[in-house]
C-alpha cells in the first residue's frame, strides 16, 4: 500500500478491522478506500500508517507479540515490500522482541526485514510537532535506540501494558554518555539514582552501574546510599 | 505534461487550482523540494512531485491527501504527485523559518507557501545526496554572505545539540562552498 495517508474516518476503520483480528483497540466501521483481502494486507496498511499515529504503534506491537504465529510470513513480506517505508516493521519488531522472547518471533522479523536498508535520520512519526520547535529537536537528539536502529528518530515509548500503562524503549550508548557528561558538568558528581532519573528509568540499575564504571574514568566515593561518582580529576577535592 | 511524467511550473499551478476547488475549508500548505525551487526561486529544474505538508491548518493531512489523489486521477498525474516526505526532516529547520516563507499560490481556499533559499539549503545539506549538489550550488550562488553565514551558524548550533547527521551536513556545506569559492 504505497503512500496513502488515512483520513480520520479511515483510521477509525483501520482500528476496527485490526480489532476484528484480535488487536487491543477499538474503532468504527466507517467507509474507506481500501479493500485488504488478507490479514497480511491489512497489517501492511497499518505498518505504513503507523508513522501518522503513535497509538497505532502500541496496538501493532501488542498484537504481533501474541498473534504473530497466525500470519503467513511470505505473504506479509511480499505485501510489505510494496510499502512506502517497509522499515517501520523493523522498528515494531525491535519493541515486540523485548516482550516475547520466543525465537520464532525473532526469526519472523529477521525474515520480514531482510534486505531493507536503514533510513537516513528520518522522523518516525511525522506531523506531530511544529516545524522548528524545540520539541522536534528533542526528538532528534534524544531518539530511542529502537528507532535509531532503523535510521529513524523517535522518542515515543509504546505502551506495553494497557492496565498499568507501562512503556518500553531505551537510549543508545551515545545518548547515555551525553547525559552522563551533562550531569557531571552540572553537578560535578552523579549518583546511580540521578543517572537513572535523567534516563527516565529506561535502563536497569545494573546497566547504570556498568555505564558509570566504564563510560569515563570516574571514581566512586563512599558506600551505600550516600555514595556518588566523580571524575577522577576532581576526586581529590572530595577526600576528607 | 512531458512524456516522462514530470510536472512543470504551470502544471503545478493547474493542479493547485484543481485541489483548491475540492477543499471544504481554507488550507495552508508548506512546500519544499523541487517544486519550491521552481515556483519560488525560479530554478527551471524538472521535478516529479510536490513536497508539501499542511501548515497552520485544521484539515487533517489524510483528507488533503485524499483530495490530492482525486486530482491525480482526474489530471492523469501520478497519485503521489503531492506527498509529505520532506516533513521527515523538518527537525533541522530553524524556528524563525516562517518569517522567510514565500507565497506561491493563492486560491479561494488553498494557500501555498514555499520555504526560503536559506531553509531549502539547510534541508539539502542534511539530505546530502549527490543529486542534491546541483540544487545546493544553485541556492548558494543566489545567497549573500550574511545568508550563507546564517545557514552555517544554524547547522553548527544543531551540532552542539547533538542532532544526528549534523556533521555530515556541515561537511556537505563546506564542500560545496569550496567548490564555489565562497
Amino acid at each position: 500500500m504505497k503512500g496513502f495517508i488515512l483520513t480520520p474516518d479511515e483510521l477509525m476503520r483501520l482500528y476496527y478491522e485490526l480489532s476484528q483480528l484480535g488487536a487491543p483497540c477499538v474503532g468504527a466501521k466507517k467507509e474507506w478506500r481500501f479493500s485488504p483481502q488478507t490479514k497480511e494486507e491489512l497489517l501492511t496498511l497499518a505498518f505504513d500508517c503507523v508513522r501518522h499515529d503513535p497509538r497505532l504503534l502500541s496496538v501493532l506491537i501488542l498484537f504481533l507479540k501474541d498473534h504473530y504465529s497466525e500470519l503467513n510470513p511470505y505473504l506479509l513480506r511480499q505485501a510489505l515490500k510494496k510499502n512506502e517505508t517497509p522499515q517501520t516493521v523493523g522498528v515494531i519488531g525491535e519493541f515486540a522482541k523485548q516482550l516475547n522472547l520466543d525465537k520464532e518471533l525473532f526469526y519472523l522479523f529477521e525474515y520480514l526485514t531482510k534486505g531493507f536498508s536503514r533510513k537516513n535520520n528520518e522522523l518516525f512519526f511525522v506531523g506531530l510537532h511544529p516545524i522548528g520547535s524545540l520539541k522536534l529537536q528533542e526528538v532528534a537528539a534524544q531518539s530511542l535506540k529502537e528507532y535509531r536502529k532503523w535510521g529513524f528518530l523517535g522518542i515515543e515509548r509504546p505502551i506495553i501494558d494497557l492496565t498499568t500503562k507501562k512503556t518500553i524503549g531505551s537510549y543508545g550508548t551515545s545518548y547515555r554518555i551525553h547525559i552522563l557528561k551533562q550531569l557531571l558538568k552540572r553537578n560535578k558528581k552523579v549518583t546511580v539514582s540521578s543517572y537513572l532519573e535523567a534516563l527516565h528509568y529506561t535502563i536497569s540499575r545494573q546497566q547504570a552501574l556498568y555505564d558509570l564504571k566504564h563510560f569515563f574514568p570516574l571514581k566512586l566515593v563512599g558506600i551505600g546510599r550516600g555514595a556518588f561518582w566523580v571524575s577522577r580529576t576532581s576526586y581529590l577535592g572530595h577526600v576528607k | 505534461m512531458k512524456l516522462t511524467g514530470e510536472l512543470e511550473g504551470k502544471e503545478f499551478l493547474a493542479a493547485f487550482e484543481a485541489l483548491d476547488k475540492k477543499l471544504p475549508k481554507p488550507v495552508k500548505m508548506l512546500m519544499g523540494g523541487g517544486a519550491a525551487m521552481i515556483l519560488a526561486h525560479g530554478f527551471a529544474l524538472a521535478t516529479f512531485d510536490v513536497d508539501a505538508i499542511p501548515y497552520q491548518t485544521s484539515l487533517p493531512l489524510g483528507e488533503i491527501d485524499k483530495f490530492a489523489k482525486e486530482v491525480a486521477h482526474e489530471k492523469h498525474f501520478s497519485p503521489h504527485w503531492m506527498n509529505p516526505y520532506f516533513s521527515n526532516f523538518t527537525y533541522v529547520l530553524p524556528s524563525d523559518y516562517q518569517k522567510r516563507l514565500i507565497k506561491v499560490f493563492q486560491g479561494e481556499k488553498l494557500e501555498i507557501y514555499a520555504l526560503s533559499k536559506m531553509d531549502l539549503l539547510i534541508l539539502k545539506c542534511f539530505a546530502g545526496r549527490e543529486k542534491d549538489i546541483g540544487h545546493t550550488q544553485a541556492l548558494m550562488k543566489n545567497m549573500n554572505v550574511k545568508e550563507l553565514k546564517t545557514v552555517e551558524s544554524h547547522i553548527e548550533t544543531l551540532l552542539e545539540k547533538k542532532i544526528p547527521g549534523t556533521q555530515k551536513a556541515l561537511d556537505f556545506l563546506y564542500e560545496i562552498k569550496e567548490m564555489l569559492g565562497k
